[in-house]
């Protein structure tokens, strides 16, 4: 049995940098929109406001997906099984993020809520593919962030308004991946490979 | 077999703890109406949890040592809800986090994995 070391960093470092520009953005367009009230208004209202914030919000938002659509990938691309699914829900999420941008700058539709629902359910789906990642890698603290994400999401859908559970879901999700990103940018992954395999 | 450690004697005490504030903050909750019983249910689902957590760290621990700060997680998780729908108090409501933060930091220490893995291997 032969060690290798999985270096993940680079896509970390991606993944801290989005979850930087993410913070800053949703900061100065919600400072700067004043219609715009929590548990009434959705991330997306930001988006189709007539305010300034509406293009700080469109490009903060396609920089930091694209800078999470990286993360996904290379999370995707050097791992196996639920780390796999983890970083390939990612991607779908951050595309359909982008996808959703457009659609809002292109028609100033505010109709989009069934495009809000699929991305939060990749969102979600990437948090429980990698808590299951996290768990059989034995990664406790990941695992208890990653089970807070989910039960903040998932109750709030229960018992609050689609309003404020896409907007806390939508930052538990950040905050997460906040965890997962400083996780393998410190710790390169350690995978056991046979002999006869590697050869 | 190895002696329980001590952190989770503490760790069991802070999950009573929160349990029993989340019995108290449930039964202010309740105003004898249909509507308040969304504010009832959550903050039980909080004391729940929190007495969910309590029962991890016994002595024959019942669950494996990643799946107790998994409970202490979606206690804490419960009780962010509650801060956020402003259905506890903002001062309960934070002590209740600190609580969970708390579990889960004792529920991760090595220790106390060491241990609880170790009794579950001899079952």
């Amino acid at each position: 049995m032969s060690e290798e070391k999985i270096n993940l960093a680079p896509f970390g470092i991606a993944g801290m940098v989005a979850v930087f520009v993410f913070a800053i953005t949703v900061v100065i367009a919600i400072c700067s929109d004043p219609t715009w009230v929590f548990g009434e208004n959705t991330f997306g209202d930001i988006e189709y406001s007539n305010s300034d914030s509406r293009l700080v919000a469109a490009v903060g938002f396609v920089i930091s997906a694209a800078l999470m659509l990286i993360t996904g990938t290379g999370i995707a691309l050097k791992s196996k099984g639920a780390g796999f699914w983890c970083g390939v829900f990612i991607v779908l999420g951050m595309i359909c993020t982008v996808a959703n941008v457009f659609k809002i700058l292109d028609m100033g539709s505010p109709e989009q809520i069934a495009l809000h629902i699929i991305i939060n359910v990749f969102l979600l789906a990437a948090v429980i593919a990698g808590a299951v990642a996290d768990y059989q890698k034995g990664r406790t603290i990941n695992t208890a962030v990653a089970a807070f994400t989910i039960g903040v999401s998932l109750i709030l859908l229960g018992a609050s308004t689609i309003e404020t559970a896409d907007v806390v879901g939508r930052i538990m999700f950040v905050v997460w991946l906040a965890f997962e990103c400083v996780t393998i940018a410190l710790i390169p992954e350690k995978v056991y490979k046979d002999e006869a395999e590697s050869c | 077999m190895a002696n329980m450690p001590g952190k989770m004697k503490i760790g069991m005490g802070l999950g009573l703890v929160g349990g029993i504030l989340g019995i108290a903050t449930s039964a202010i909750a309740w105003e004898s109406t249909i509507d308040s019983m969304t504010a009832v249910g959550l903050n039980l689902l909080v004391a729940v949890m929190f007495f969910a957590s309590a029962g991890f760290f016994q002595k024959n621990a019942p669950v494996a040592g990643t799946t107790g700060a998994v409970l202490a997680g979606i206690a804490t998780a419960s009780a962010f809800v509650c801060l956020v729908m402003g259905i506890m108090g903002t001062g309960l409501a934070i002590v209740e986090i600190i609580i969970g933060i708390l579990l889960i930091l004792i529920a991760a220490c090595p220790t106390v994995k060491r241990y609880v893995d170790g009794v579950r291997s001899v079952e």
